[in-house]
């Protein structure tokens, strides 16, 4: 019970700070990827599984509030989690950081690939898309995914004692690099 | 045991009950006050940034007493037209003044969309404060920055005048009025189509609602217009407008609700 009104208030700190802060900050860091990063990192670096569930939820308020890139964040960032979590548990089961990286990397590109395929649905239904904005956003966002993991890595390896801890499934795990 | 793990067992239940209770009571107002100030220091940090990195040549002063010249003298000159406009039409037409009895209702913008795919913001404001869709959404004396597209109960969506999904009914401020659709385009800008051939249009020529979209009143400033495109081939030209606000470096903005009479 605990935990999941951890998982909650976490969730809803870090989709309040991206979608609140971070869309009003210049530079295009409008663009960063704060809530996918720190689930791919969740995912892949502590094997949180359950955080997956952050990402479909984040396309649902997306959808609901309709300030999404496309319609149906949902499925796209639904998509995104399995592909995080099978990416996790099969691919790269390397916990470092590179794994976390080429884990958010390739998964970020599916989840781009689902909402241009969405997007161009749409577009055969007559909505009007901006494709080759589309295709510099996806650019500057996989950037800003790569520095928000890079900057954001030792910070969270601080926070990890307190999600372990709240987290039952994980509590007597052995860490991912203790022998 | 069995006693204390029960007992153990009530309270993280009723803690747990409250929990949803105190936060359907007050964790929305909560959440929208944090959200609203997240917001703001965004946007306080975003303008000290675009402070920061203008021309030392001109200071930033310089630059907002302009800029506010600028805007006051595009309410000045929309208002002297419009006020023309109903001078002559008035005694014509008896509802054009209930038109413009509008009531303001102040919001703040909570969140935005973080893609130029869609140009759209969250604000405070809901149905329980008289918003519906359609509602027109503006900064400062009449700078016209979108509609609403979605209405909850305590928030509302907007779409921003510049989002490509968008499309308002305009006019240019001359000496024939003419009368085109704005629709948002890539970079900020606004599309004007649909204006006849006929019409001649200039260069910094105001643009403002035309007042026949139902519940948009007319003489909100849209922009002004920035290149004219003309192909003697087609029935209508196309112009470039220049919205002269810039939605980023604002966090509150006014809902104009029709004064129920």
């Amino acid at each position: 019970m605990i935990a999941f009104i951890l998982t909650i208030l976490f969730f809803t700190i870090v989709h309040t700070i991206e979608i609140s802060f971070l869309s009003t900050m210049p530079f295009s860091i409008h663009l960063a990827p704060l809530l996918y990063a720190v689930v791919t990192y969740l995912i892949q670096h502590l094997g949180i599984y359950k955080i997956a569930l952050w990402l479909p939820l984040h396309g649902f308020i997306l959808d609901y509030y309709q300030i999404g890139t496309s319609s149906f964040q949902i499925i796209a960032y639904g998509i995104a989690a399995l592909s995080i979590m099978y990416l996790a548990r099969h691919v790269f089961t390397n916990r470092s950081f590179y794994g976390v990286m080429a884990n958010a990397l390739i998964s970020f590109l599916i989840l781009i690939s689902i909402q241009s395929i969405i997007l161009f649905t749409e577009s055969l239904l007559g909505r009007k898309v901006l494709w080759s904005i589309f295709v510099d956003e996806l650019i500057v966002g996989a950037g800003f995914l790569v520095l928000i993991i890079i900057l954001m890595y030792p910070i969270i390896n601080r926070l990890r004692l307190l999600f372990i801890r709240s987290q039952s499934d994980v509590r007597f795990k052995k860490p991912y690099n203790v022998k | 045991m069995f006693k204390n793990k029960q007992t153990t067992s009530i309270i993280v239940v009723a803690l747990f009950f409250l929990f949803i209770l105190l936060f359907l009571k007050y964790g929305f107002s909560l959440l929208n006050f944090t959200q609203k100030t997240l917001s703001e220091t965004g946007n306080l940090i975003a303008n000290i940034s675009n402070d920061i990195l203008s021309p030392e040549d001109v200071t930033t002063e310089d630059i907002n007493n302009m800029v506010n010249i600028i805007n006051s003298l595009a309410v000045n000159k929309a208002e002297l037209e419009i006020l023309k406009k109903e001078n002559t039409h008035l005694r014509d037409s008896l509802n054009f003044t209930d038109r413009r009895k509008l009531r303001p209702v102040g919001a703040a913008i909570i969140a935005r969309s973080n893609s130029s795919q869609n140009s759209s913001f969250v604000i405070n404001k809901g149905s329980e404060d008289g918003l519906f869709v359609g509602t027109p959404i503006i900064v400062r004396d009449g700078f016209f920055v979108g509609k609403v597209i979605k209405v909850n109960r305590r928030t509302s969506t907007v779409r921003a005048s510049t989002d490509i999904q968008h499309a308002t009914a305009v006019s240019v401020l001359h000496e024939s009025s003419t009368i085109g659709i704005a629709k948002g385009m890539s970079g900020n800008l606004i599309n004007l189509k649909f204006i006849p051939n006929e019409q001649k249009i200039d260069i910094n020529n105001l643009v403002v609602t035309s007042g026949l979209e139902e519940n948009i009143p007319s003489g909100l400033i849209v922009g002004i217009v920035n290149s004219v495109t003309i192909d003697e081939t087609a029935p209508f030209q196309e112009a470039v407008v220049e919205p002269l606000i810039s939605l980023d470096k604002y966090y509150n903005v006014i809902a104009l609700l029709q004064l129920e009479i």
